[in-house]
């Protein structure tokens, strides 16, 4: 899917990926940036990255809607990774590990998966309040695009990227190494 | 919080978005949409698009293919989309049903005053959850534990020797062989409604909302082989029957959020029954951070309650006619104060809490136990500190704990622990641990140079 190298402007990117925010640094494409989706008629224009969050973590974020129904995409697909890790900076283990804890502790369940991303953006745009994300270059006109602290897709430090950092800097380390 | 409006809204996608048309495809629901699993899915695929056909259809089966999948994609649309809402079609609502259980072996390195000297398996908790969301902000919850007790379970008689319960029954369903019968404990049973970030109402048995391993509960969420000490001793009661409002304000920078409760309190049927007509009142503060020094959460709780024990007595009143009367045999009033805090920063966590519990007797005391005179007032208090490190490698931390406790005038009076150990997560759902617990006694009533030499190991799983 990656479509052309990814450049270095940072020798941090290869210490840690901790400190890559996703798109820092590197020219994603638009196959691989992730746009987050919703109705068109749904009444929102976008999130900033913590409300995103907090959504995708089960807390109660409101919208014109009442509550925002975040949808996900299936488990340790490229999508799902990328978007874990440049929103919730966490691995797919740990997103495991967060949402068989909340259940333990009888908080609420992980947002529902659905796959393709042609069927999500279908559900989405029938259901007022609901997001999803889909790589920027496969959203339909069924839905409109969210921006994502005041960026869209293609803006230069748009954050969620379609299996986020981790790829870029493998990448990164084959091209350096 | 609602959603700020922006500047920057729009009704389409970004210019430079490219769009694609809308997809024709016939709506298909993924098996994760209908998933009653605790964690994130698999996701059978569904169909992307339709395989290219071999031949160009001809109009009129085209029509009828387009007609077709227009009626399937109504037919399914309405399904899936209730199931992305969380919640079945129609009127009926999904009941979804998991849980979890652990398996403890215990080695013993040295013989402590109490307990068998031997070394035991264990089946601990298998409890079950029933959780279904009831639609217009409803929500419930239920959670039933299993367990082999009361069979086995000991009491002190006034000799100083033990009486065991035995459970064994004649099995009428295998010729009257002998069967052992266990219990359920219900470890909570609620009703909530949503009415808004800011106020949850949760009416029920609820665990109360205070510190951080009370809420954790399960041991697949708790770090160590079991609870601190501090917290399984109940400074702070572990669950209540009563209401909970709760709600919580993002600020951005942070979190604030609120616990109030109103309950029976504790006493010996609290769950079903009051004793006194002394509501327990309890809350719970805490601020959450996400800063770039890692996730902090720290919070501070209380709770007050009395304590009543009665019993029932048929009085013959000097006309002849009977009545009954609910002497006390027990009653005190308590007050207690709880503050934890968790910091958590990649796969580190540090977490402590402080709890502080304060007894104040009416009369009558009790007796004291094994002496003369009568209970004093209580003050209990403890803390405990644990910090460990998460690894990728199967999911493995490493974990030290330190805590101590002054339990007041009971017989353990002051003790103190070291832990070491190790909780290896190798999938979500499987929890092994091994740990190593030493305790000793400062100031205690036992006999001198008591101490408490233990290895746990446990496998916990949820499912």
């Amino acid at each position: 899917m990656i479509t052309r190298r990814l450049f270095l402007t940072s020798g941090a990117a290869l210490v840690s990926p901790l400190f890559i925010p996703a798109g820092v640094g590197e020219a994603a494409t638009l196959e691989e940036m992730l746009a987050v989706v919703a109705a068109k008629d749904g009444g929102m224009d976008g999130f900033s990255l913590h409300q995103l969050k907090r959504a995708y973590l089960g807390d109660d974020v409101q919208g014109p809607h009442g509550k925002i129904i975040p949808l996900n995409r299936e488990p340790k697909g490229p999508e799902r990774v990328g978007f874990d890790r440049s929103v919730l900076d966490m691995s797919p283990d740990a997103v495991a590990r967060y949402w068989i804890d909340r259940k333990i502790r009888g908080q609420s369940a992980a947002p529902k998966a659905i796959e393709p991303g042609s069927i999500l953006q279908k559900v989405v745009a029938r259901l007022p309040g609901a997001i999803g994300y889909v790589r920027a270059h496969e959203v339909t006109s069924d839905v409109k695009v969210l921006l994502i602290d005041g960026k869209k897709p293609g803006d230069a430090g748009y954050p969620i990227l379609a299996e986020g950092p981790t790829r870029a800097q493998a990448e990164n380390r084959l091209m350096v190494f | 919080m609602a959603l700020s409006s922006s500047a920057w809204a729009q009704t389409a996608p970004p210019a430079d978005v490219p769009v694609k048309p809308a997809d024709t495809t016939p709506l298909v629901p993924a098996a994760a949409t209908s998933t009653t699993a605790a964690a994130p899915a698999p996701v059978a695929p569904a169909p992307t698009t339709a395989a290219p056909a071999a031949t160009a259809p001809s109009a009129a089966e085209t029509a009828a293919a387009t007609a077709a999948a227009a009626e399937d994609d109504s037919a399914v649309n309405e399904q899936l989309v209730a199931d992305a809402a969380g919640k079945a079609s129609g009127d009926e609502y999904k009941l979804d049903i998991y849980g979890f259980a652990d398996f403890t072996y215990t080695h013993l390195l040295n013989k402590f005053y109490s307990g068998p000297p031997y070394n035991s398996f264990a089946v601990g908790n298998l409890n079950v959850y029933l959780a279904s969301d009831l639609g217009s902000k409803f929500h419930s919850l239920a959670e039933v534990r299993f367990t082999y007790l009361p069979n086995g379970s000991t009491a002190f008689g006034p000799t100083g020797t033990t009486t065991r319960t035995d459970t064994t029954v004649g099995d009428y369903a295998d010729i009257g062989r002998p069967v052992r019968w266990g219990g359920i404990v219900i470890e909570r049973a609620w009703l909530e409604y949503a009415a808004h970030p800011l106020l949850n109402i949760r009416a029920g048995h609820w665990l109360t909302p205070y510190g951080i391993w009370n809420v954790d509960h399960g041991s697949p969420t708790i770090i160590g082989v079991q609870r601190p000490y501090i917290v399984g001793d109940q400074l702070l009661p572990q669950s209540q029957t009563g209401l909970e409002l709760y709600g919580k304000h993002d600020f951005s920078a942070f979190e604030l959020g609120y616990h109030l409760t109103l309950s029976n309190g504790r006493g010996p049927i609290d769950t079903y029954q009051d004793l006194n007509n002394n509501k327990a009142i309890g809350g719970r503060l805490f601020m959450h951070a996400d800063t770039p020094a890692g996730s902090v959460t720290l919070g501070g709780s209380f709770y007050t309650g009395r304590y009543t024990d009665r019993v029932q007595q048929l009085v013959i009143n000097p006309d002849g006619t009977g009545a009954f009367a609910f002497p006390i045999t027990q009653d005190y009033h308590e007050v207690s104060y709880a503050a934890d805090l968790k910091w958590e920063y990649a796969g580190a966590l540090v977490q402590s809490e402080f709890i502080l519990n304060q007894i104040r007797y009416n009369d009558p005391r009790p007796p004291l136990l094994g002496g003369t005179g009568f209970v004093p007032d209580t003050q209990r208090w403890g803390v405990y500190g644990l910090a460990g490190y998460r690894f990728d490698f199967l999911g493995t931390m490493p974990y030290a704990e330190l805590e101590y406790y002054d339990s007041g005038p009971a017989l353990l009076g002051k003790s103190a622990d070291v832990i070491g150990g190790l909780n290896i997560r190798p999938t979500g759902r499987v929890v092994l641990k091994a740990q190593y617990i030493y305790a000793w006694f400062p100031g205690s009533n036992l006999p001198p140079d008591s101490h408490y030499n233990v290895l746990n190991f446990q496998a916990a799983w949820s499912f």
